[in-house]
Protein backbone atom coordinates (compact mmCIF):
# COMPACT_ATOMS: atom_id res chain seq x y z
CA UNK A 1 0.00 0.00 0.00
CA UNK A 2 2.26 2.68 1.22
CA UNK A 3 5.75 1.87 0.44
CA UNK A 4 8.47 4.21 0.82
CA UNK A 5 10.99 5.34 -1.78
CA UNK A 6 14.62 4.17 -0.94
CA UNK A 7 15.95 7.61 0.24
CA UNK A 8 13.06 8.20 2.32
CA UNK A 9 12.79 4.87 3.71
CA UNK A 10 16.91 5.75 4.51
CA UNK A 11 16.17 9.06 6.01
CA UNK A 12 12.90 7.22 7.68
CA UNK A 13 14.91 5.13 9.52
CA UNK A 14 18.13 7.32 10.17
CA UNK A 15 15.80 9.36 12.24
CA UNK A 16 13.99 6.49 14.17
CA UNK A 17 17.31 5.20 15.27
CA UNK A 18 17.15 1.90 13.26
CA UNK A 19 20.12 2.29 10.78
CA UNK A 20 23.26 -0.02 11.92
CA UNK A 21 26.57 1.94 12.10
CA UNK A 22 27.50 1.27 8.38
CA UNK A 23 24.31 2.39 6.80
CA UNK A 24 24.16 5.52 9.27
CA UNK A 25 27.79 6.64 8.20
CA UNK A 26 25.82 6.46 4.44
CA UNK A 27 23.09 8.48 5.45
CA UNK A 28 25.70 10.44 7.12
CA UNK A 29 27.31 10.84 4.10
CA UNK A 30 24.15 11.58 1.70
CA UNK A 31 23.27 14.41 4.16
CA UNK A 32 26.41 16.39 3.28
CA UNK A 33 25.47 16.23 -0.20
CA UNK A 34 22.00 15.61 -0.83
CA UNK A 35 19.59 18.33 -0.01
CA UNK A 36 17.02 16.61 -1.35
CA UNK A 37 17.70 14.09 1.44
CA UNK A 38 18.26 16.67 4.08
CA UNK A 39 14.90 17.87 3.93
CA UNK A 40 13.44 14.42 3.80
CA UNK A 41 15.53 14.01 7.61
CA UNK A 42 13.91 17.05 8.59
CA UNK A 43 10.57 16.03 7.51
CA UNK A 44 10.53 12.68 9.32
CA UNK A 45 12.46 14.42 12.22
CA UNK A 46 9.23 17.13 12.52
CA UNK A 47 7.02 13.98 12.43
CA UNK A 48 8.70 11.85 14.68
CA UNK A 49 9.98 14.75 17.21
CA UNK A 50 6.61 14.76 19.24
CA UNK A 51 7.53 11.48 20.64
CA UNK A 52 9.91 12.92 23.01
CA UNK A 53 6.69 14.50 24.76
CA UNK A 54 6.56 10.98 26.59
CA UNK A 55 9.85 10.57 27.63
CA UNK A 56 10.42 11.67 31.33
CA UNK A 57 13.49 14.61 32.55
CA UNK A 58 16.09 13.56 34.24
CA UNK A 59 18.48 16.30 36.08
CA UNK A 60 22.05 15.58 34.79
CA UNK A 61 24.37 16.25 36.79
CA UNK A 62 25.71 19.62 37.43
CA UNK A 63 29.24 19.98 36.70
CA UNK A 64 27.93 18.98 32.81
CA UNK A 65 27.23 22.65 32.58
CA UNK A 66 30.69 23.78 33.82
CA UNK A 67 32.35 21.19 30.85
CA UNK A 68 30.11 22.66 27.94
CA UNK A 69 30.89 26.43 29.41
CA UNK A 70 34.50 25.75 29.02
CA UNK A 71 34.09 24.63 25.65
CA UNK A 72 31.59 26.93 24.17
CA UNK A 73 35.12 29.79 23.41
CA UNK A 74 36.86 26.98 21.13
CA UNK A 75 37.18 28.20 17.46
CA UNK A 76 34.27 27.60 15.71
CA UNK A 77 35.58 26.29 12.61
CA UNK A 78 36.07 23.06 14.96
CA UNK A 79 33.62 20.69 14.03
CA UNK A 80 31.75 18.84 16.66
CA UNK A 81 33.14 15.75 16.83
CA UNK A 82 31.95 12.45 18.99
CA UNK A 83 33.14 11.18 21.69
CA UNK A 84 36.94 10.18 20.52
CA UNK A 85 37.11 6.58 19.90
CA UNK A 86 40.75 6.36 20.98
CA UNK A 87 39.61 6.02 25.05
CA UNK A 88 36.99 2.70 23.39
CA UNK A 89 38.04 -0.23 24.25
CA UNK A 90 35.75 -3.50 23.05
CA UNK A 91 33.74 -3.74 25.77
CA UNK A 92 33.51 -7.46 28.02
CA UNK A 93 30.77 -9.68 27.51
CA UNK A 94 29.64 -8.89 30.93
CA UNK A 95 29.21 -5.34 30.42
CA UNK A 96 27.27 -6.18 27.90
CA UNK A 97 24.81 -8.15 29.07
CA UNK A 98 24.77 -5.97 32.24
CA UNK A 99 23.93 -2.88 29.99
CA UNK A 100 21.60 -5.24 28.62
CA UNK A 101 19.65 -6.19 31.38
CA UNK A 102 19.33 -2.24 32.21
CA UNK A 103 17.03 -1.37 29.70
CA UNK A 104 14.13 -3.00 31.25
CA UNK A 105 14.64 -0.28 34.13
CA UNK A 106 15.16 2.71 31.63
CA UNK A 107 11.69 1.74 29.44
CA UNK A 108 10.36 1.11 32.90
CA UNK A 109 10.75 5.22 33.66
CA UNK A 110 8.71 5.90 30.05
CA UNK A 111 6.19 3.15 31.32
CA UNK A 112 5.38 4.49 34.17
CA UNK A 113 4.79 8.21 33.19
CA UNK A 114 2.57 6.75 30.08
CA UNK A 115 0.82 4.29 32.76
CA UNK A 116 -0.16 7.64 35.33
CA UNK A 117 -1.01 9.71 32.16
CA UNK A 118 -2.89 6.88 30.89
CA UNK A 119 -5.02 6.61 34.39
CA UNK A 120 -5.86 10.10 33.83
CA UNK A 121 -7.51 9.19 30.63
CA UNK A 122 -9.02 5.43 32.02
CA UNK A 123 -10.72 7.50 34.18
CA UNK A 124 -12.71 9.17 31.15
CA UNK A 125 -12.72 6.16 29.53
CA UNK A 126 -14.77 4.58 32.17
CA UNK A 127 -17.52 7.49 31.52
CA UNK A 128 -17.06 6.47 28.24
CA UNK A 129 -17.36 2.42 28.67
CA UNK A 130 -20.99 2.48 29.70
CA UNK A 131 -22.32 4.80 26.43
CA UNK A 132 -20.95 2.32 24.34
CA UNK A 133 -22.91 -0.58 26.03
CA UNK A 134 -26.03 1.40 25.29
CA UNK A 135 -25.13 1.37 21.82
CA UNK A 136 -24.58 -1.88 21.64
CA UNK A 137 -28.08 -2.36 23.03
CA UNK A 138 -29.72 -0.07 21.13
CA UNK A 139 -28.27 -0.94 17.77
CA UNK A 140 -29.98 -4.02 15.84
CA UNK A 141 -28.34 -3.94 12.35
CA UNK A 142 -26.04 -6.78 12.12
CA UNK A 143 -22.34 -5.14 11.75
CA UNK A 144 -23.11 -2.73 14.01
CA UNK A 145 -23.94 -4.79 17.02
CA UNK A 146 -20.53 -7.01 16.21
CA UNK A 147 -18.89 -3.94 16.19
CA UNK A 148 -20.26 -2.83 19.35
CA UNK A 149 -20.16 -6.03 21.05
CA UNK A 150 -16.21 -6.43 20.07
CA UNK A 151 -16.02 -3.45 21.24
CA UNK A 152 -17.19 -3.37 25.20
CA UNK A 153 -14.16 -5.57 25.99
CA UNK A 154 -12.02 -3.14 24.37
CA UNK A 155 -13.44 -0.52 26.04
CA UNK A 156 -12.60 -2.34 29.25
CA UNK A 157 -9.57 -3.13 28.55
CA UNK A 158 -7.77 0.24 29.40
CA UNK A 159 -9.07 -0.08 32.45
CA UNK A 160 -7.57 -3.39 33.13
CA UNK A 161 -4.34 -2.37 31.69
CA UNK A 162 -3.77 0.21 34.65
CA UNK A 163 -2.65 -2.82 37.53
CA UNK A 164 -0.95 -4.77 34.33
CA UNK A 165 1.24 -1.77 34.29
CA UNK A 166 1.90 -1.10 37.40
CA UNK A 167 2.88 -5.16 38.20
CA UNK A 168 6.28 -4.95 36.71
CA UNK A 169 7.36 -1.72 38.27
CA UNK A 170 7.01 -3.30 41.25
CA UNK A 171 8.38 -6.58 40.51
CA UNK A 172 11.54 -4.64 38.79
CA UNK A 173 11.85 -2.44 42.25
CA UNK A 174 11.98 -5.16 44.51
CA UNK A 175 14.70 -8.03 42.64
CA UNK A 176 17.43 -6.05 41.20
CA UNK A 177 16.46 -6.80 37.47
CA UNK A 178 17.75 -10.38 36.89
CA UNK A 179 18.28 -10.70 33.11
CA UNK A 180 15.25 -12.99 32.48
CA UNK A 181 12.80 -10.52 33.92
CA UNK A 182 14.33 -7.75 31.73
CA UNK A 183 12.06 -8.88 28.44
CA UNK A 184 9.22 -9.42 30.39
CA UNK A 185 9.18 -6.09 31.52
CA UNK A 186 9.91 -4.48 28.87
CA UNK A 187 6.68 -5.15 26.41
CA UNK A 188 4.19 -3.97 29.18
CA UNK A 189 5.87 -0.55 29.19
CA UNK A 190 5.33 -0.69 25.40
CA UNK A 191 1.83 -1.92 26.17
CA UNK A 192 1.29 1.21 28.77
CA UNK A 193 2.25 3.60 25.38
CA UNK A 194 0.13 1.45 22.86
CA UNK A 195 -2.69 2.00 25.88
CA UNK A 196 -1.90 5.98 25.85
CA UNK A 197 -2.17 5.62 21.73
CA UNK A 198 -5.34 4.00 21.37
CA UNK A 199 -6.77 5.83 24.09
CA UNK A 200 -5.67 9.14 22.69
CA UNK A 201 -7.39 7.97 19.04
CA UNK A 202 -10.73 7.10 21.07
CA UNK A 203 -10.25 10.75 22.64
CA UNK A 204 -10.10 12.01 19.57
CA UNK A 205 -12.54 10.07 17.75
CA UNK A 206 -15.18 10.80 20.50
CA UNK A 207 -14.21 14.45 19.63
CA UNK A 208 -14.75 14.04 16.06
CA UNK A 209 -17.78 11.40 16.27
CA UNK A 210 -19.67 14.38 18.60
CA UNK A 211 -19.79 16.99 16.05
CA UNK A 212 -21.77 14.99 13.21
CA UNK A 213 -24.02 13.27 16.01
CA UNK A 214 -26.76 15.91 15.79
CA UNK A 215 -28.06 15.98 12.26
CA UNK A 216 -27.07 12.06 11.89
CA UNK A 217 -29.29 11.25 15.06
CA UNK A 218 -32.77 11.31 13.16
CA UNK A 219 -32.16 8.54 10.58
CA UNK A 220 -30.89 5.10 12.25
CA UNK A 221 -30.17 4.21 8.94
CA UNK A 222 -27.29 6.31 8.40
CA UNK A 223 -26.02 5.82 11.56
CA UNK A 224 -25.71 2.20 10.42
CA UNK A 225 -24.08 2.86 7.31
CA UNK A 226 -22.00 5.60 8.80
CA UNK A 227 -20.95 3.32 11.81
CA UNK A 228 -20.12 0.27 8.96
CA UNK A 229 -17.73 2.87 7.34
CA UNK A 230 -15.51 4.07 9.69
CA UNK A 231 -15.41 0.14 10.71
CA UNK A 232 -14.16 -0.41 7.17
CA UNK A 233 -11.58 1.89 6.91
CA UNK A 234 -10.61 -0.22 9.70
CA UNK A 235 -7.28 1.46 11.31
CA UNK A 236 -10.18 3.73 11.36
CA UNK A 237 -8.70 7.23 11.33
CA UNK A 238 -11.07 8.64 13.97
CA UNK A 239 -10.18 11.86 12.98
CA UNK A 240 -11.14 11.19 9.80
CA UNK A 241 -14.82 9.57 10.46
CA UNK A 242 -16.34 12.89 10.25
CA UNK A 243 -14.75 13.45 6.17
CA UNK A 244 -16.22 10.09 6.01
CA UNK A 245 -19.63 10.78 6.61
CA UNK A 246 -21.56 11.95 3.55
CA UNK A 247 -19.76 9.62 1.31
CA UNK A 248 -20.61 6.13 3.68
CA UNK A 249 -22.28 3.83 1.11
CA UNK A 250 -24.01 1.31 2.73
CA UNK A 251 -24.14 -1.50 0.95
CA UNK A 252 -20.22 -1.83 0.62
CA UNK A 253 -19.62 -0.97 4.08
CA UNK A 254 -21.43 -3.74 5.66
CA UNK A 255 -20.12 -6.81 5.05
CA UNK A 256 -16.49 -5.21 5.28
CA UNK A 257 -17.41 -4.15 9.35
CA UNK A 258 -17.32 -7.74 10.89
CA UNK A 259 -14.27 -8.98 9.11
CA UNK A 260 -11.56 -7.14 10.74
CA UNK A 261 -12.44 -6.47 14.28
CA UNK A 262 -9.34 -7.38 16.06
CA UNK A 263 -6.15 -5.42 15.02
CA UNK A 264 -8.03 -1.97 15.30
CA UNK A 265 -9.97 -1.93 18.99
CA UNK A 266 -9.94 2.09 18.60
CA UNK A 267 -11.89 1.66 15.32
CA UNK A 268 -14.32 -0.06 16.73
CA UNK A 269 -14.61 2.16 19.27
CA UNK A 270 -15.54 5.10 16.91
CA UNK A 271 -18.09 2.70 15.21
CA UNK A 272 -19.64 1.78 18.31
CA UNK A 273 -19.76 5.65 19.37
CA UNK A 274 -20.55 6.99 16.39
CA UNK A 275 -23.32 4.38 15.74
CA UNK A 276 -24.39 5.41 19.20
CA UNK A 277 -24.36 8.70 18.64
CA UNK A 278 -26.40 7.83 15.28
CA UNK A 279 -28.67 5.42 16.40
CA UNK A 280 -30.14 6.53 19.59
CA UNK A 281 -32.80 9.25 19.53
CA UNK A 282 -31.69 12.63 20.39
CA UNK A 283 -32.42 12.86 24.20
CA UNK A 284 -30.01 9.91 24.87
CA UNK A 285 -27.28 11.04 22.31
CA UNK A 286 -26.96 14.45 24.43
CA UNK A 287 -26.84 12.45 27.68
CA UNK A 288 -24.05 10.19 26.06
CA UNK A 289 -22.36 12.92 24.78
CA UNK A 290 -22.17 14.92 27.92
CA UNK A 291 -19.39 12.18 29.47
CA UNK A 292 -18.00 11.66 25.93
CA UNK A 293 -16.97 15.51 25.82
CA UNK A 294 -15.49 15.52 29.18
CA UNK A 295 -12.50 13.58 27.90
CA UNK A 296 -12.19 15.27 25.17
CA UNK A 297 -12.11 19.42 25.97
CA UNK A 298 -9.22 19.36 28.65
CA UNK A 299 -6.87 17.84 25.77
CA UNK A 300 -7.92 19.71 23.19
CA UNK A 301 -8.50 23.26 25.10
CA UNK A 302 -5.00 23.25 26.89
CA UNK A 303 -2.66 22.29 24.35
CA UNK A 304 -4.10 25.45 22.31
CA UNK A 305 -3.05 27.79 24.34
CA UNK A 306 0.53 28.00 23.11
CA UNK A 307 -0.25 28.02 19.85
CA UNK A 308 -2.00 31.65 19.33
CA UNK A 309 1.18 33.09 19.57
CA UNK A 310 2.86 33.15 16.26
CA UNK A 311 5.84 31.75 15.86
CA UNK A 312 8.10 34.75 16.34
CA UNK A 313 10.31 35.66 13.93
CA UNK A 314 14.16 35.81 13.95
CA UNK A 315 15.16 39.22 14.74
CA UNK A 316 11.76 40.09 16.73
CA UNK A 317 12.39 37.52 19.49
CA UNK A 318 16.10 38.65 20.42
CA UNK A 319 14.76 42.44 21.27
CA UNK A 320 11.80 40.46 23.01
CA UNK A 321 13.95 38.79 25.23
CA UNK A 322 16.81 41.36 25.90
CA UNK A 323 13.62 43.97 26.81
CA UNK A 324 12.28 41.06 29.04
CA UNK A 325 15.77 41.48 30.64
CA UNK A 326 16.25 44.94 30.87
CA UNK A 327 13.82 46.04 33.64
CA UNK A 328 15.28 43.27 35.81
CA UNK A 329 18.55 45.29 35.85
CA UNK A 330 17.35 48.82 35.68
CA UNK A 331 13.52 48.61 36.93
CA UNK A 332 13.83 52.40 38.04
CA UNK A 333 15.01 54.16 35.32
CA UNK A 334 11.77 52.33 33.11
CA UNK A 335 9.74 53.42 35.63
CA UNK A 336 10.28 56.75 35.24
CA UNK A 337 9.98 56.49 31.42
CA UNK A 338 6.37 55.04 31.57
CA UNK A 339 4.86 57.73 34.22
CA UNK A 340 6.79 60.88 31.57
CA UNK A 341 5.07 59.34 29.19
CA UNK A 342 2.09 58.87 31.02
CA UNK A 343 1.99 63.03 32.19
CA UNK A 344 2.57 63.92 28.66
CA UNK A 345 -0.83 61.85 27.49
CA UNK A 346 -2.60 63.47 30.53
CA UNK A 347 -1.58 67.47 29.52
CA UNK A 348 -2.81 66.16 25.93
CA UNK A 349 -6.20 64.72 27.06
CA UNK A 350 -6.91 68.35 28.76
CA UNK A 351 -6.07 70.23 26.43
CA UNK A 352 -8.20 68.84 23.90
CA UNK A 353 -10.98 68.59 26.51
CA UNK A 354 -11.03 72.29 26.60
CA UNK A 355 -10.77 72.50 23.06
CA UNK A 356 -13.68 70.63 22.39
CA UNK A 357 -15.64 72.41 25.52
CA UNK A 358 -15.13 76.03 23.33
CA UNK A 359 -16.27 74.73 20.45
CA UNK A 360 -19.42 73.47 21.74
CA UNK A 361 -19.83 76.44 24.13
CA UNK A 362 -19.62 78.50 20.20
CA UNK A 363 -22.33 75.99 18.23
CA UNK A 364 -24.21 76.73 21.69
CA UNK A 365 -23.89 80.38 21.53
CA UNK A 366 -24.65 80.15 17.81
CA UNK A 367 -27.56 78.31 17.82
CA UNK A 368 -29.44 79.66 20.99
CA UNK A 369 -28.39 83.23 21.34
CA UNK A 370 -26.86 84.84 18.34
CA UNK A 371 -27.17 88.21 18.97
CA UNK A 372 -24.85 88.23 21.86
CA UNK A 373 -22.23 86.60 20.21
CA UNK A 374 -19.17 88.98 19.76
CA UNK A 375 -19.27 90.04 15.76
CA UNK A 376 -15.55 88.50 15.84
CA UNK A 377 -17.35 85.22 16.00
CA UNK A 378 -19.88 85.00 13.96
CA UNK A 379 -20.07 82.71 11.34
CA UNK A 380 -19.72 84.71 8.57
CA UNK A 381 -17.07 86.94 10.47
CA UNK A 382 -15.23 83.49 10.97
CA UNK A 383 -15.31 82.60 7.75
CA UNK A 384 -14.00 85.41 5.91
CA UNK A 385 -10.93 85.60 8.92
CA UNK A 386 -10.27 81.65 8.01
CA UNK A 387 -10.22 82.65 3.85
CA UNK A 388 -13.46 81.17 3.05
CA UNK A 389 -15.08 83.82 0.58
CA UNK A 390 -18.34 84.31 0.87
CA UNK A 391 -20.51 85.96 -1.88
CA UNK A 392 -21.35 89.37 -0.40
CA UNK A 393 -22.96 89.97 3.22
CA UNK A 394 -26.13 89.99 1.15
CA UNK A 395 -29.49 90.63 2.99
CA UNK A 396 -30.97 87.31 2.94
CA UNK A 397 -33.40 87.52 -0.18
CA UNK A 398 -36.53 88.81 1.24
CA UNK A 399 -39.25 86.11 0.86
CA UNK A 400 -42.20 86.74 -1.05
CA UNK A 401 -44.87 86.49 1.77
CA UNK A 402 -46.97 83.37 2.37
CA UNK A 403 -50.67 83.37 0.89
CA UNK A 404 -52.01 83.27 4.13
CA UNK A 405 -50.13 86.10 5.44
CA UNK A 406 -51.93 88.68 3.63
CA UNK A 407 -54.82 88.09 6.05
CA UNK A 408 -52.83 88.29 8.65
CA UNK A 409 -53.26 91.88 9.05
CA UNK B 1 8.10 25.03 32.36
CA UNK B 2 9.41 27.13 29.30
CA UNK B 3 7.09 27.20 26.62
CA UNK B 4 7.97 26.76 23.19
CA UNK B 5 8.09 30.41 21.93
CA UNK B 6 10.23 31.23 25.10
CA UNK B 7 12.79 28.81 24.06
CA UNK B 8 12.60 29.91 19.97
CA UNK B 9 13.74 33.25 21.75
CA UNK B 10 16.10 31.75 23.70
CA UNK B 11 17.81 30.09 20.20
CA UNK B 12 17.06 33.32 18.19
CA UNK B 13 19.30 34.79 20.87
CA UNK B 14 21.89 32.01 21.08
CA UNK B 15 22.40 32.16 17.20
CA UNK B 16 23.72 35.76 17.70
CA UNK B 17 26.13 34.77 20.32
CA UNK B 18 24.41 35.46 23.61
CA UNK B 19 26.25 33.49 25.69
CA UNK B 20 23.55 34.04 29.09
CA UNK B 21 20.92 33.43 26.94
CA UNK B 22 22.56 29.81 26.02
CA UNK B 23 22.56 29.53 30.04
CA UNK B 24 19.01 29.83 29.92
CA UNK B 25 18.60 27.65 27.48
CA UNK B 26 20.08 24.96 29.06
CA UNK B 27 18.68 25.47 31.83
CA UNK B 28 15.15 24.97 30.29
CA UNK B 29 16.14 21.84 28.09
CA UNK B 30 18.98 20.27 29.66
CA UNK B 31 16.44 17.36 31.43
CA UNK B 32 14.73 16.68 28.67
CA UNK B 33 17.68 15.84 25.95
CA UNK B 34 19.25 13.98 28.79
CA UNK B 35 16.52 12.12 29.51
CA UNK B 36 15.98 11.46 25.82
CA UNK B 37 19.76 10.58 25.36
CA UNK B 38 19.87 8.54 28.77
CA UNK B 39 16.94 6.00 27.51
CA UNK B 40 19.36 5.37 24.01
CA UNK B 41 22.40 5.06 25.84
CA UNK B 42 21.53 3.77 29.15
CA UNK B 43 24.90 5.35 30.71
CA UNK B 44 25.50 8.36 32.46
CA UNK B 45 28.92 8.68 31.34
CA UNK B 46 28.16 7.98 27.74
CA UNK B 47 24.82 10.17 27.90
CA UNK B 48 26.82 13.10 29.47
CA UNK B 49 29.37 13.15 26.96
CA UNK B 50 26.86 13.04 24.10
CA UNK B 51 24.94 16.02 26.05
CA UNK B 52 27.80 18.01 25.78
CA UNK B 53 28.80 17.34 22.54
CA UNK B 54 24.75 18.37 21.80
CA UNK B 55 24.54 21.52 23.30
CA UNK B 56 27.89 22.77 21.66
CA UNK B 57 26.44 21.53 18.55
CA UNK B 58 23.31 23.95 19.45
CA UNK B 59 25.63 26.79 20.48
CA UNK B 60 27.17 26.74 17.04
CA UNK B 61 24.75 25.75 15.00
CA UNK B 62 21.48 27.36 16.60
CA UNK B 63 21.04 29.81 13.14
CA UNK B 64 19.75 26.55 11.67
CA UNK B 65 16.82 26.35 13.60
CA UNK B 66 13.99 27.29 11.69
CA UNK B 67 10.89 28.18 13.77
CA UNK B 68 8.48 27.21 10.46
CA UNK B 69 9.83 24.14 10.64
CA UNK B 70 10.07 22.74 13.53
CA UNK B 71 9.30 22.83 17.16
CA UNK B 72 12.44 24.24 19.16
CA UNK B 73 12.64 21.14 21.41
CA UNK B 74 11.63 18.69 19.36
CA UNK B 75 15.15 20.38 17.24
CA UNK B 76 17.54 20.42 20.05
CA UNK B 77 16.47 16.67 21.07
CA UNK B 78 16.90 15.51 16.92
CA UNK B 79 20.52 17.21 17.12
CA UNK B 80 20.53 15.02 20.67
CA UNK B 81 19.34 11.48 19.22
CA UNK B 82 21.34 11.86 16.17
CA UNK B 83 24.82 12.52 18.00
CA UNK B 84 23.05 9.53 20.60
CA UNK B 85 22.64 6.94 17.88
CA UNK B 86 26.02 7.43 16.65
CA UNK B 87 27.36 7.07 19.87
CA UNK B 88 25.39 3.96 20.60
CA UNK B 89 26.45 2.32 17.14
CA UNK B 90 30.24 2.29 18.54
CA UNK B 91 31.34 -0.17 20.30
CA UNK B 92 31.19 1.44 24.06
CA UNK B 93 34.25 1.70 26.52
CA UNK B 94 33.81 -0.04 29.86
CA UNK B 95 32.80 2.78 32.60
CA UNK B 96 35.32 4.78 34.22
CA UNK B 97 35.33 2.60 37.83
CA UNK B 98 35.15 -0.56 35.43
CA UNK B 99 31.36 -1.02 36.65
CA UNK B 100 28.54 0.44 34.11
CA UNK B 101 26.68 3.15 36.00
CA UNK B 102 23.33 2.26 37.65
CA UNK B 103 20.33 4.15 36.47
CA UNK B 104 18.29 4.47 39.12
CA UNK B 105 14.81 3.19 38.98
CA UNK B 106 13.34 5.50 40.35
CA UNK B 107 14.02 9.11 38.99
CA UNK B 108 10.94 10.61 39.99
CA UNK B 109 8.56 9.29 37.27
CA UNK B 110 6.40 12.34 36.44
CA UNK B 111 3.37 11.90 34.49
CA UNK B 112 2.88 13.32 31.42
CA UNK B 113 0.25 15.79 31.89
CA UNK B 114 -2.53 15.97 29.42
CA UNK B 115 -2.00 19.64 28.45
CA UNK B 116 1.46 18.23 27.10
CA UNK B 117 -0.19 16.60 24.49
CA UNK B 118 0.06 18.86 21.60
CA UNK B 119 -1.65 19.35 18.75
CA UNK B 120 0.96 17.25 16.52
CA UNK B 121 1.56 14.68 18.95
CA UNK B 122 -2.05 13.78 19.12
CA UNK B 123 -2.17 13.30 15.78
CA UNK B 124 1.20 10.92 15.57
CA UNK B 125 -0.08 8.93 17.99
CA UNK B 126 -3.45 8.90 16.86
CA UNK B 127 -1.40 7.63 13.33
CA UNK B 128 0.55 5.16 15.22
CA UNK B 129 -2.44 3.93 16.83
CA UNK B 130 -4.06 2.79 13.75
CA UNK B 131 -0.89 0.72 12.96
CA UNK B 132 -1.31 -3.29 14.18
CA UNK B 133 -0.56 -3.45 17.82
CA UNK B 134 2.89 -5.37 17.49
CA UNK B 135 3.68 -2.70 14.82
CA UNK B 136 2.93 0.09 17.15
CA UNK B 137 5.11 -1.74 20.17
CA UNK B 138 8.21 -2.10 17.46
CA UNK B 139 8.04 1.33 16.22
CA UNK B 140 8.46 2.79 19.52
CA UNK B 141 10.61 0.56 20.93
CA UNK B 142 13.22 1.41 18.01
CA UNK B 143 11.96 5.25 18.66
CA UNK B 144 12.78 5.26 22.21
CA UNK B 145 15.47 3.02 22.58
CA UNK B 146 17.26 3.73 19.12
CA UNK B 147 17.82 0.16 18.70
CA UNK B 148 19.39 -1.08 15.36
CA UNK B 149 17.20 -3.52 13.23
CA UNK B 150 19.53 -6.61 14.45
CA UNK B 151 19.26 -5.59 17.92
CA UNK B 152 15.35 -5.05 17.60
CA UNK B 153 14.84 -8.21 15.48
CA UNK B 154 17.02 -10.19 18.02
CA UNK B 155 14.73 -8.85 21.20
CA UNK B 156 11.41 -9.59 19.04
CA UNK B 157 12.52 -12.77 18.26
CA UNK B 158 11.80 -12.21 14.45
CA UNK B 159 13.63 -12.09 11.20
CA UNK B 160 16.11 -9.06 10.40
CA UNK B 161 14.43 -8.12 6.84
CA UNK B 162 10.77 -9.02 8.24
CA UNK B 163 11.58 -6.49 10.75
CA UNK B 164 12.43 -4.10 8.51
CA UNK B 165 9.70 -4.38 6.18
CA UNK B 166 7.53 -4.38 8.78
CA UNK B 167 9.18 -1.25 10.46
CA UNK B 168 9.38 0.16 6.56
CA UNK B 169 5.64 0.00 6.04
CA UNK B 170 4.75 0.76 9.37
CA UNK B 171 6.60 4.32 8.54
CA UNK B 172 5.10 4.42 4.99
CA UNK B 173 1.61 4.29 6.93
CA UNK B 174 2.42 6.96 9.56
CA UNK B 175 3.39 9.10 7.13
CA UNK B 176 0.87 8.97 4.51
CA UNK B 177 -1.51 9.14 7.92
CA UNK B 178 0.10 12.35 8.96
CA UNK B 179 -0.14 13.65 5.28
CA UNK B 180 -4.13 13.18 5.06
Amino acid sequence: MSELEHTDALAAEYVLGTLDAGERAQARALLTVDPGFVAKVQFWERRLGELHTMVEPVEPEPGLWLRIKARMTEPQAEPVSLPEPQNLEPPPAAVAAEVASREAPSLEEIEATIAEATAALNADMAQAAPAATAAEAATAEAPVAEAATAEAPVAEAPVAEAPVAEAPAGAASAGEAPKAEAPAAEVPSLDAIEVTISETTVTLSTGAAQEPSPEAAPPPLDGATTAATSAETTPAPPAKAAPHWEAAPGWEAAPVAPAEPPPAPASEATAAEIADAAAVPAGTAEVHAAPAETPHAPTAVEPVVPLPEPPPSAAAPVLTAEEKWTPAVEPQQAVTAVRRRLRRWRAFALLMTLVVLAVAALLAAWRFAPERVPPMLRPLELMRQMGVTVPAPTPPPRRPLLPQTQYDE
Amino acid sequence: MTTPVEITWLLAAVAKGDALAFERLYGATSAKLYGVVLRILRRHDLAADVMEHAYLQIWRSAGEFDPANSAPLAWMVAVARRLAIDTARRPSPPAADGEPEVIDDNEGPGAVPRHQLTDDLKRLLTCIGRLAPDRQRMLLLAYYGAFSCEQLAAKLDMPVDALRASLRRSLGEVAQCLKS
